[in-house]
């Protein structure tokens, strides 16, 4: 085995149950139908909390597709492998939520701008939601990552996982709306995108070791 | 030919559940040897390749592996294992050769094809593995061993589920393995038929 | 330096011995202290000019939602330590302790609702410090549930430990993120180190019902240790012994 070979595996796996992408991305246009539907379908509340309900709705559909990502990995044995094949388990994760994010971020934010104008977010406000969806995620899908290897023994974990992960959400929702926000009302919004990716690279940082250690104590 | 290489197991004990394993089972062993770990279920077989490959924290004892602690070198000792356990460890939405080429990326086609020919798996080299029989799923995880070029083999109960034919082809892999220098770390409680090998006896 | 008592610190039947010394004269010591301040505090010191009677409550939200961040700490450490040493005590206490922190976070939240209507006309706002609590207790809950739900226990061990850690470093980015809600809570009544704000008669009384809720929690937090030590070291000879002597 090797970094590249774990890589084209994944992206081949991934290719095969395409479906579970397409039920993510579902799940998301679900939550954000949700909003008109349940509070109110006027342009006048809708515009100014387009991108908080855009945002809200990404967190939730990654929080729960990330929750499955190496349920089956340890079911079949291949998490046991990948521990015992003499590569560095870090990077293999790494290279697995770089797969996953890639898999479902794009065709979000290819579906963004439709939500957007359906929201009737600003126009100009476009560009704010897609940089801190570009800048944020990856957070997301990290932090995610941990929190599906700390449930990967249990049979239902996705409860347990989203009462685990979505507090360390917060922050990211937070300062990606506030940009978003602050650009509207013509405020400096430069600080916030920088801390937006500085929380992305601290995850960077911290959760492929973080995760290796929660599959570690997982599989035994 | 591989080189030269030895492994050392003295006095280890593994904490399972509400019971200690493996009693402060020791033996050596280095190249051309196959060892054969023996015992009832329950006894630590599985329990013994765990702590071997870093899984299962060890309470006591020590393990080397040319000279070096696995607590240091770990990584160092993994990289020349191969290790069959009673899951597959196969990926079941890939089909068969692409799980194979997950493993042995530097085989050529040629040589995998080779391969599944001789387990009888050449119809299914396109197939998904969630189609497969589990016999059938237990040739893929076995057809590692002739790709791969690791010099040290843990194998755990490697004869479930096979016939008599694949048997006596898996123990003729062995055979030539331990010939070039290989070592080879077998558990299982059926006896071996044909080949030399140290025993090493577990007891509950 | 002297590292002993660190080594010792990681010995379950040690900590048995000296915390069963400790916990009931700690725990004693902590219930004066609280009932003194929060007695004095309620009944003796001298009213607010401007909140009038109301602002008493300080005397319970104060303590418990210093607790609450104090507790967390504690748990983060302990998550650390566990971490890098392997120590056996800190998973014992993340468990013994983390029911204890949320019970304080939910104090706090209750106390300031109730501290809130009187106050600002409202049980509950949206503002920086009452969220950064409220997402503490979330944060609790969340390690309670992951304890309970994971039955393998050296899994739990380690996936408790490493939400502590994370959730240590989370708490700074946490309570810098709320701030960006403008605040309507008053800045921070109580420090230690600067000269306080608030006329001595109101001051001391604090100080006083917060050092109880330490001891408190301490002396609370020994207890719990104590049952679950029994309880993981139920096969070793040492807890064999004393059930049969004593019972428990």
């Amino acid at each position: 085995m090797t970094y590249f070979s774990f890589f084209k595996a994944e992206c081949l796996a991934l290719f095969y149950t395409k479906q579970r992408v397409v039920n993510a991305l579902l799940f998301f246009v679900m939550v954000v139908v949700l909003f008109p539907l349940g509070i109110d379908p006027s342009a006048e509340f809708l515009s100014p909390v387009a991108g908080g309900i855009i945002w809200c709705a990404a967190a939730l559909s990654v929080v729960i597709s990330v929750e499955s990502m190496y349920k089956e990995s340890y079911l079949d044995g291949t998490l046991t492998q990948l521990i015992v094949s003499g590569l560095s388990l870090p990077w293999l994760i790494l290279i697995k939520v770089g797969v996953y994010w890639g898999a479902m971020m794009l065709p979000l934010l290819l579906l963004t701008p439709v939500f957007a104008q359906m929201l009737f977010l600003p126009s100009d406000s476009l560009f704010m939601l897609l940089a801190t969806l570009l800048l944020g995620t990856p957070g997301l899908f990290l932090i995610g990552s941990i929190g599906a290897a700390l449930t990967v023994s249990l049979r239902q974990g996705a409860m347990l996982m989203v009462l685990l992960i979505l507090p360390f959400y917060f922050p990211i929702i937070i300062f990606s709306t506030a940009a978003i926000k602050a650009m509207q009302l013509g405020l400096p919004y430069g600080g916030l995108l920088a801390l937006l990716g500085a929380i992305s690279l601290l995850a960077l940082v911290v959760s492929p070791v973080m995760t290796s250690l929660c599959i570690k104590a997982s599989v035994r | 030919m591989h080189s030269v290489a030895t492994l050392t197991i003295s006095d280890l004990w593994v904490e399972r559940g509400e019971s200690d394993l493996l009693n402060g089972l020791s033996f050596s062993a280095r190249s051309g040897d196959l060892v054969h770990i023996t015992g009832a279920n329950g006894a630590g077989k599985s329990t013994f390749f765990k702590a071997l490959l870093g899984l299962l924290p060890i309470l006591s004892g020590s393990m080397t592996f040319n000279g070096e602690s696995l607590a240091q070198g770990r990584h160092r000792f993994l990289n020349n294992v191969l290790y069959i356990a009673h899951s597959a460890g196969l990926n079941s939405a890939l089909s068969v050769l692409e799980n194979l080429r997950w493993y042995a990326p530097d085989c050529t086609q040629d040589k995998i094809e080779q391969v599944l020919t001789r387990l009888s798996l050449a119809a299914f080299s396109e197939t998904q593995l969630q189609a497969l029989s589990a016999g059938q799923v237990r040739r893929v995880a076995l057809a590692r061993l002739w790709l791969s070029e690791k010099q040290i083999w843990l194998l755990d109960e490697p004869f479930t589920a096979l016939d008599q034919t694949l048997i006596g082809l898996l123990e003729e892999k062995m055979a030539a393995h331990v010939a070039s220098g290989g070592m080879i770390i077998l558990a299982s409680h059926l006896p071996l038929a044909n080949l030399p090998y140290l025993q090493v006896e577990l007891s509950p | 330096m002297n590292w002993i008592w660190f080594h010792k610190l990681g010995s379950p039947k040690w900590f048995y011995q000296w915390s069963s010394k400790w916990a009931l004269p700690v725990f004693s010591m902590g219930l004066l202290a609280m009932l003194v301040g929060v007695g004095w505090g309620l009944g003796f010191a001298p009213t607010d000019y401007q909140q009038g009677d109301t602002y008493r409550i300080i005397y319970l939200h104060v303590p418990a939602a210093v607790l609450a961040e104090s507790c967390y700490l504690s748990l983060g450490v302990a998550g650390f330590v566990y971490l890098v040493w392997q120590m056996k005590m800190a998973p014992i206490f993340i468990k013994s302790m983390a029911p204890i922190g949320a019970a304080m976070a939910a104090i706090a939240l209750l106390s300031g609702a109730i501290w809130g209507k009187p106050t600002w006309g409202t049980w509950w706002v949206w503002d920086a410090r009452l969220t950064s609590v409220l997402v503490l207790f979330l944060l609790y809950m969340g390690i309670i549930a992951l304890q309970n739900t994971l039955e393998d226990a050296a899994l739990a061990n380690q996936a408790t430990a490493i939400v502590s850690v994370l959730g240590l470093i989370n708490l700074p980015i946490i309570k810098y993120s709320v701030n960006w809600w403008n605040t309507l809570h008053q800045p921070a009544s109580f420090s230690l180190t600067e000269k306080p704000a608030m006329p001595m008669e109101m001051w001391l009384p604090l100080l006083i019902a917060v050092i109880g809720f330490y001891c408190l929690v301490v002396g609370l937090v020994m207890w719990r240790m104590q049952s679950e030590i029994l309880l993981r070291e139920r096969r070793t000879q040492w807890v064999k012994e004393k059930v049969m002597n004593h019972g428990v």
